[in-house]
């Protein structure tokens, strides 16, 4: 076979470099292709920038928000320190049949140098679920099919955390947790005797506490407690694409990678039934180029690759490659959440910290494992933490000159808070399907969403909001106040589905290999495969997919079957 | 108006603030004596930036640290106002702002008598949304700034990992 690349991988984020990596460490010639600008680890402009430096002090002018990201400024983390790492949506439109929150990468590493960077374990009852309830697709793996992936690419991410022996979320390769403080130790204590079989834990993050042989290789150290990740971290405290997988793909000189090169079809060809390649645009000049290689692995994120995939249209496959079936765009899920409750908390005035603390606790799902609700499926995890309150108290208390300014030079007291997240059912209606007419600037068809919350979805929310107060309460905090943000689907930047793996053609995208059912070269190994959504944060998930996903395909390649 | 909302508030948290110093760029340099300038906005008339200014010092006078005026505040404040909130909102508050200095005659009153308007504002905090704003801002302005963010305050910009520390062990609040 006569190919330009061996591989060519789709995206450069969570799931593109850890696939790059996979592939070039066994050898193969691959071209990553990105939409995003180019970014060099270590060259963040903003990350050592005080806030005084910046013009607004950090904050976005509202009418540069209004008109270049209106979509993105909804992220938590997007300030004039970060604005340059996500994407302008006027460049870039999609519709909305519902609100449908579209967070996406400017640069070269996609979104995983945007990420909160909590790392959990699916469980069990995770990929079962939609056997057992009936919802959605089967999945057609379960736990022990993805474990050893688990254990293989966590020592790489590198994962701080604290193994517990819990069934609901299973330990991992961890490095040493990051430290709860007085304040959640005894919030802890209390939430345990008052909740027998809840666990509040450290919150699993990938941050380097001790770095291991691997990742000084890589020139990554240890994280620096500056918690301005998504700035962009020199130090590789924390796991990106950027310092972690691509620099790994770097150092084979296997890989060849490409910005501003917005992939818009996986070609086919229709005498060899395979994907020949696919077409991309270089968005610096417009002009259309074509790329072969014996594998197509799409890892564009989920609503891009799903787009990709349905523009990829040919007499074979009209209604996108791989598609006989129809239910590429369908069964698009993110969670479910942004309720909790938070409170303060009296005593430990004493007791401060150093460092900002990249991570907190976390609260594992305790609903629907042994006795079933019967006013909703599913269940949810809580993310949460303890820290002193700091000077914006002063804004909404009374109290004014030397006085006000001697309490402020003091931290003050302790606050807790604990926010949900929380699974939602796979449906068949939540969709994503490409607009007739509008497309963007490169010509590429404009993706619609229609997805929105169902039933099942807004029960679970009272509860957790209900379940969230009633703990805090318990743990004896004072001003318990619970809260609701309405976030829209997409919000929670766990936007998973659309290509979904299941065992029947008919019904699904992809088989127990993350391959195309009807392409054999074609792969989707982001969050465009997943079945089902967890209530747990899903990087981790992709990249162990990824990893297994390529190493079928090279065992496939070497046995002359692809 | 709130110009952060307490959700902003929430989940800005670690994010604006939390920020850091090395040494710093020519960049950030001429950031940093534009804002100081004093000179670039036109949000305010000469009368309601000197009225603005003695407020925000009321606010955070100096003490033994500098104070809001020092530390370019109210600058900041007309920055924040005429480009980092809804123009409606900005020209909403520039009407009660006006309001409250004409029938005050703020400028006009004595150290003690400007002391004890503010005084009363601050004492319908959340009743009086101009007055609101204006602490938020001064507050937001003044800890973010260097003066209060590194001098007031203190500044870490690499902690090293995150520990646990006897507050006495601490002179003054991370900022």
């Amino acid at each position: 076979m006569n190919t330009d690349y061996d591989i060519i991988v789709v995206g450069s984020g969570m799931s593109g470099g850890y696939a790059a990596k996979e592939f070039c460490e066994k050898g193969y010639k691959t071209l990553v292709l990105d939409r995003g600008e180019p970014l060099e680890h270590g060259q963040y402009k903003t990350e050592f920038l005080p806030p005084w430096s910046m013009e607004y002090r950090g904050r976005v002018p509202e009418d540069e928000l209004a008109t270049e990201q209106p979509i993105q400024r909804k992220s938590y983390a997007l300030t004039d320190f970060t604005k340059h790492h996500f994407i302008n949506d006027k460049d870039n439109p999609y519709q909305q049949d519902q609100p449908f929150t579209w967070i996406r990468s400017a640069k070269v590493g996609g979104k995983s140098l945007l990420w909160a960077r909590q790392s959990y374990r699916w469980n069990a009852l995770d990929f079962a679920a939609n056997a057992q309830d009936g919802h959605g697709i089967d999945w057609p793996i379960r736990y022990n099919d993805i474990a050893p992936w688990y254990d293989y690419v966590e020592p790489f991410i590198g994962i701080a955390g604290s193994e517990e022996g819990l069934e609901v979320l299973p330990d991992g390769k961890f490095l040493p947790p990051l430290p709860m403080n007085t304040v959640e130790r005894e919030i802890k204590a209390k939430l345990e005797r008052a909740f027998p079989g809840r666990k509040l834990i450290p919150a699993r993050v990938a941050h380097l506490t001790q770095p291991q042989p691997e990742h000084l290789a890589l020139g990554r150290g240890m994280c620096m407690a500056r918690n301005e990740c998504q700035r962009g971290c020199s130090w590789g405290g924390y796991y990106s694409s950027l310092s972690g997988a691509l620099a790994a793909a770097k150092k084979t000189n296997n890989m060849t990678l490409r910005a501003n090169a917005q992939v818009q079809q996986v070609l086919y060809g229709e005498q060899s039934g395979r994907a020949t390649g696919v077409a991309y645009v270089d968005t610096k000049t417009g002009k259309r180029i074509e790329v072969s290689a014996r594998i197509i692995f799409m890892c564009a994120s989920t609503l891009a690759s799903v787009q990709i995939l349905l523009n990829s249209r040919s007499a074979a496959f009209p209604n996108g490659i791989g598609n006989r079936s129809t239910v590429l765009g369908h069964y698009i899920m993110d969670h479910v959440g942004a309720v909790g409750a938070r409170g303060d908390v009296p005593g430990h005035l004493d007791m401060y910290y150093k460092g900002r603390r990249p991570g907190g606790v976390y609260l594992p799902r305790f609903r629907n494992l042994e006795t079933p609700r019967n006013d909703y499926l599913r269940g949810f995890g809580f993310q949460g933490s303890a820290e002193r309150r700091d000077w914006r108290r002063g804004i909404n208390q009374q109290g004014i000159g030397a006085e006000l300014k001697q309490q402020l030079r003091s931290p003050g007291g302790w606050k807790f808070i604990l926010a949900g997240y929380g699974e939602v059912l796979p449906d068949y209606n939540n969709k994503v399907y490409l607009h007739e007419t509008l497309k963007d600037k490169w010509g590429m068809p404009q993706l619609v969403t229609d997805v929105a919350y169902g039933e099942n979805a807004i029960k679970m929310k009272k509860d957790i909001q209900h379940s969230a107060a009633e703990m805090l309460t318990a743990a004896g905090l004072n001003n318990v106040e619970s809260f609701d943000y309405n976030v829209s689907p997409g919000g929670f930047v766990h936007e998973m589905g659309g290509a979904c793996m299941g065992k029947d053609p008919k019904t699904s995208y992809l088989n127990q290999w993350n391959q195309s059912h009807e392409v054999s070269n074609l792969f989707v190994t982001d969050g465009a495969a997943f079945s089902s959504i967890s209530c747990v944060n899903p990087s981790i998930t992709f990249m162990a997919l990824t990893a297994r996903a390529a190493d079928y395909a090279v065992k496939q390649m070497k046995t002359g079957n692809l | 108006m709130q110009v952060l909302n307490r959700r902003q508030l929430l989940i800005q948290g670690g994010l604006l603030l939390g920020v850091s110093l090395t040494p710093l760029s020519k960049l950030a340099l001429a950031a940093i004596e534009d804002s100081q300038s004093g000179s670039g906005h036109t949000f305010l008339s000469g009368s309601l930036k000197t009225t603005l200014a003695i407020i925000t010092d009321i606010i955070i006078p100096a003490t033994d640290t500098p104070g809001a005026v020092a530390a370019g505040v109210p600058d900041f404040i007309e920055q924040m106002l005429s480009r980092c909130v809804h123009s409606m909102e900005a020209q909403e508050w520039l009407a009660e702002f006006r309001k409250f200095q004409l029938e005050s005659g703020f400028n006009a009153l004595s150290k003690e008598q400007q002391l004890a308007a503010v005084k009363s504002l601050d004492e319908q905090l959340g009743q009086v949304p101009f007055y609101s704003t204006i602490k938020e801002l001064t507050l937001v302005g003044y800890y973010t700034s260097e003066i209060g963010g590194s001098v007031e305050l203190q500044h870490d910009p690499v902690p090293g990992p995150y520990n646990e520390i006897p507050l006495k062990n601490i002179a003054r609040a991370w900022s």
